[in-house]
This record gives C-alpha cells, structure tokens and sequence, in this order.
C-alpha cells in the first residue's frame, strides 16, 4: 500500500482526501498556495508545503512545483481531487515519467475519455447514442437538409461557442435562416470564427450519470446519481439514485456505460454523464476522475469511494458486478453569492447529517478559487423522507460575513416541482 | 535618510496597493515587494540609529532546492541583479539573483534543502 500521498488540492476535497488517507494509514502532504496557509486541510495533513502564490496557474495548477515537492518529500501518489490538474494527461505523463502514481487513469486514457468530441466519437464507435447533431456547417443548402435530417426543435451552435453566446434555439424551419445568420454574427464578433453546427434540442431532458470503478480487467458499477438540477450549467442539487429510471431503462443505462467503458482497460473512479429525454438516453461526457458530488453515491451504496480509489490505484482488484443502492440521498451545494465582504463569522451546521466544507469562522473566501462553500447531504429511506430530512438541516444552517444561496436552496427543496420530481436541466431556478 | 524616515515610508507603503515599489534618495535605494503582503523588507534596529540601514530579506520564488553560490556566502558583497544561489526545479537551475546591493548577513537554509515557495533564504544588509 502507498506510505504516503501529496494531495493536489485545496479545501473541502483536500480534506475528504485527507481522512480517506487516515483510515488507510497512509501519510499526507498538503500543498498550498499563500492565500491558504491558515486553511483548515493544511492543518489537517502529517506534512505541509507551500507550493506558490494565490493565482492557481502559480500554485494548484503549477506542475513543476507539485511534482519537486512530491519528489523531494518522497510520496508514492499524488491524488489530484476534482477540477485543477484531476483531467491533465500532461501532468498525469509526468507523474508516470518521475515514477509517481497519478491516482486515476494513465494519460492515455485521460486524452481519449475526458475529451468532449473524442469521447463523442468512441460512443458511436461503441453503438452508444449520442446526441443527434451535424458536422460543420458554412453553406445555407447544407443548413437546410441538416436540419431537417435532425428534427426540430434544434440548436445553432457556435463551433467556438461559450457562455450562452453564439447559441440559439429553433422550433421551426421557418426560423431556421435568421436564427443562423445571428449565430454567425454572434460568433463572428466574439470568437472571431463563424463556423457553426446543429444539435437536436432535448426537451425536458434530464442529466443522468453512472459512477464507475475499474481496476483495468472489471468495471463495477456503483449506481447512478440525478443532476438536473443546475445554475448556467453548475450542479446545484445532486440525488442518489435517480428516481425517473424504471428497472428497464437503468438497466440500459448501465449496458450502454458498460459498452462505453468496458474495453478500455480502465484504473479509477469514473462517472458517465448522459442526458435522458423521451425514454430515451444520450451519451454526455466522461469525467475520469473524483467527483464533487460522490458523497451522493458513498451513502446509497455504503461505500467509502475516495478509499476504493486509493485502493484500486494500488492495483486492488474489483468485480464486474453492479452494486445495490439502498435509500436515496441528496445533496445541496452552499455556494458563495456575490458579496462585498469575505470573512466568515458564523458559520452553523446541524450535527445529525453530513457536511463537507474546508472553512471555519474567521477564513476569508478567496476570490482565486471557486465558489463551493459546503455540501450538505442528506440520506433516509425514501426520497420524499430524505427531501423533509434536507428542509430540516437547511433550516439549521446560519452563516454570516458572506453572501450565500441559502435562501435558494431552501426555495428549491419546498417546491412543488422538486417534490414532485417533474425537474429537468432547463428548470428556471 | 533617518531610520524613523524610512520606517514611516514604509509603513505608508505598506497601505498602498503597490506589488513592487522602488525609491532612490541618494545614495539610498529601497526596494519593496509586497506581493504576498508579507514584511519583505524590515528597518534595522541595531543599535548604532545613527546609521542609516536596512535589511532585506530575499525569498523563494519557487519550490526546488537550493544550491549556495559562492558569491552568495555569509559576508560578501553583492551587487543588485547578481546570482546569489540557484532552485533546481525537475532539473533546470534558476537564478536567484539579489534585488538589493548590499552584503549578506545571513543564510537561513542550508545548502542542498528543499525550499517552499516564499521561503526565507537571505538576509542581505543594504549598503547605503
């Protein structure tokens, strides 16, 4: 088993990182950038360096600084987390090259599966649906007979598009010109290219993932997790199992994550994102790495994932079985509004249900890094008991100093229709 | 320049959004670099307050290890810009040049460590 392991991460998943480490018994370095020296997972870890300045290009994303330190100070892995360097084939090579693990897949899987329009590519390659959508599109004629190959509603899609620009919805053929030549437009004054393409618009659709375990022979199965709930493509409320599947459809969920998956020899925790809209689902992306809201998965399926990680990275073997989910659970994500001030000075939680945060009274959210202040995740029986459990904790949560969406998540869990569960990933909240 | 003179500058400095300040008077250069808000650059308080004197303490720009120059021993003199010690980081040597003239007064690691980021590494006594 590793004797020790460099956590290149900050905050609340350093610190998951950190006890995952403890109860294995293995030794942690945290690394940290000036602006987080006081931060709770520095204190938390056996050894500490400060590997660079607030900026993360400077520090969490600082390849070289990482891999001196974890030389220097003699770990056997380096655990990345989620986000910062978790997908970077380059820096999981150089792991490799200085006899490092990098725990999740080896570089060569990382460019193939976590890359959009590669991972798009095996799918069909593997009989996995897809979203339907056209190559390139630069002359009206192709626009025409593309579109009417795809079915309306569609979009029009700037090739280099981001952040709502260049992007627009068409109910009708009768659209479809004008709502082309402002795409082009769009897309010409901002991304400087005016090349677009066409996806079939899924209504009401749903965001649906599968979490996967490989050891490189078996892929097991670890249940299936309910994201729809999201803020301009942010997760905001994730649930455990998704409770929209009849047994049939989850099964075809897990046979097309098996087709996807199964032959590419894959070491670590994955999760399979797709969208389910009419009955029907469509491959997303694949994210080869630790995610956020695994807490939802560890307490449907009794599974500590981040130590079955650290497990299968030291060549720990799995079954190619799929594991039973019990009860549901959700999970809501406190995260930083926009504010003024930045230092916390109260920051209550109920102690009957599970927390995850790195701060305390008296840190100051950096404005460097991202806006996740705390996970609170809930589990019971049903989902309608796990929604009363969550109003319950929420109410319970005072913080101060900051700005927060409290008050949005409590809106969202009273609401008629997260109860009703009738949500989808165009859901206004 | 008298001691409580460039201690007041400094402390007005301190308040100011300033990365990187540099002020000559005379045959005196201060340089400051408050990047990280840290105290880069402390007044003497030696007891000879007739001398104007400053010291300045030089920090790690990277994490590696360190390797002691000879130019950068205990009591030499140096010059602004001149290469005092050398980071190897995943194998390349970077400079660590002194951004002060001065002599230096202290190494405050040993030769060979592995140095963080903002590591203290010098002390250099700014000749004025």
């Amino acid at each position: 088993m590793f004797q020790k392991i460099l956590i290149a991460n900050r905050g609340e998943v350093a610190e998951r990182i950190i006890r995952a480490c403890q109860k294995l018994k293995i030794q942690t370095v945290a690394v940290y950038s000036t602006v987080d020296a006081q931060s709770r997972f520095v204190e938390l870890a056996n050894e500490k360096i400060c590997i660079g300045s607030a900026p993360a290009k400077k520090s969490y994303l600082n390849r070289e600084s990482l891999l001196m330190a974890a030389l220097n100070l003699n770990v056997d892995a380096i655990h990345p987390g989620y986000g910062f360097l978790s997908e970077d084939a380059q820096f999981a090579e150089m792991c490799a090259e200085c006899g490092i693990t990098f725990i999740g897949p080896e570089s060569g899987l990382i460019r193939q599966l976590a890359d959009k329009d590669k991972s798009r590519l095996l799918a069909i390659e593997q009989g996995v649906p897809v979203i339907p959508g056209s190559d390139l599109i630069t002359f009206d004629d192709e626009l025409i007979m593309q579109a009417k190959e795809i079915g309306f509603p569609l979009l029009i899609k700037a090739a280099h598009g981001g952040g709502g620009k260049g992007i627009r919805a068409i109910k009708q053929e009768a659209d479809l010109l004008l709502g082309a030549e402002i795409v082009q437009q769009e897309a010409k004054s901002s991304f400087a290219a005016g090349s677009f393409y066409l996806e079939k618009k899924l209504v009401h659709a749903r965001h649906i993932e599968v979490q996967i375990l490989g050891d490189g022979q078996h892929v097991q199965v670890l249940g299936d997790r309910d994201c729809s709930l999201q803020n301009h493509r942010q997760k905001v409320i994730e649930e455990s199992p998704s409770t929209v599947l009849t047994d049939e459809q989850r099964s075809q969920l897990y046979k097309y994550t098996r087709q996807l998956i199964e032959n590419q020899h894959y070491v670590g925790l994955g999760t399979i994102e797709f969208l389910f809209a009419e009955n029907k689902f469509y491959f997303l992306e694949m994210n080869t790495r630790l995610q956020v809201e695994h807490g939802v998965t560890e307490e449907t399926v009794k599974m500590d994932v981040v130590q079955q990680q650290l497990l299968v990275a030291d060549g720990k073997d799995v079954t190619n079985a799929d594991v039973m989910m019990n009860g549901h659970a959700i999970e809501c994500r406190l995260t930083l509004s926009p504010c003024v001030t930045n230092e916390i000075t109260q920051f209550d939680f109920p102690t009957n249900i599970r927390v995850e945060t790195g701060y305390r009274v008296g840190d100051k959210i950096s404005a460097y890094y991202d806006g996740l202040l705390a996970k609170i995740i809930c589990h019971a029986e049903t989902r309608k008991l796990a929604i009363i459990k969550m109003k319950k904790a929420l109410e319970a949560i005072h913080v101060s100093g900051i700005e927060t969406n409290l008050m949005q998540l409590k809106t969202i869990v009273s609401s008629q229709e997260f109860m009703e569960n009738t949500i989808s990933i165009d859901s206004k909240i | 320049m008298k001691f409580n003179e460039i201690s007041q500058l400094l402390d007005k400095i301190a308040t100011m959004p300033f990365s990187h300040v540099e002020i000559k008077d005379g045959d005196i250069e201060i340089v400051v670099d408050q990047g990280q808000k840290n105290e880069e650059i402390v007044a003497s308080t030696t007891e000879q307050s007739n001398v104007d004197e400053a010291i300045f303490v030089v920090k790690s720009p990277l994490v590696g290890l360190i390797h002691f120059d000879q130019s950068g021993a205990v009591g030499t003199q140096i010059i602004k810009k001149q290469v005092i010690a050398q980071i190897e980081s995943m194998k390349l040597y970077n400079d660590i040049q002194s951004p002060v003239t001065g002599t230096v007064l202290e190494q405050l690691v040993d030769d060979g460590e592995l140095v963080e980021f903002d590591q203290e590494l010098f002390k250099i006594r700014i000749d004025g």
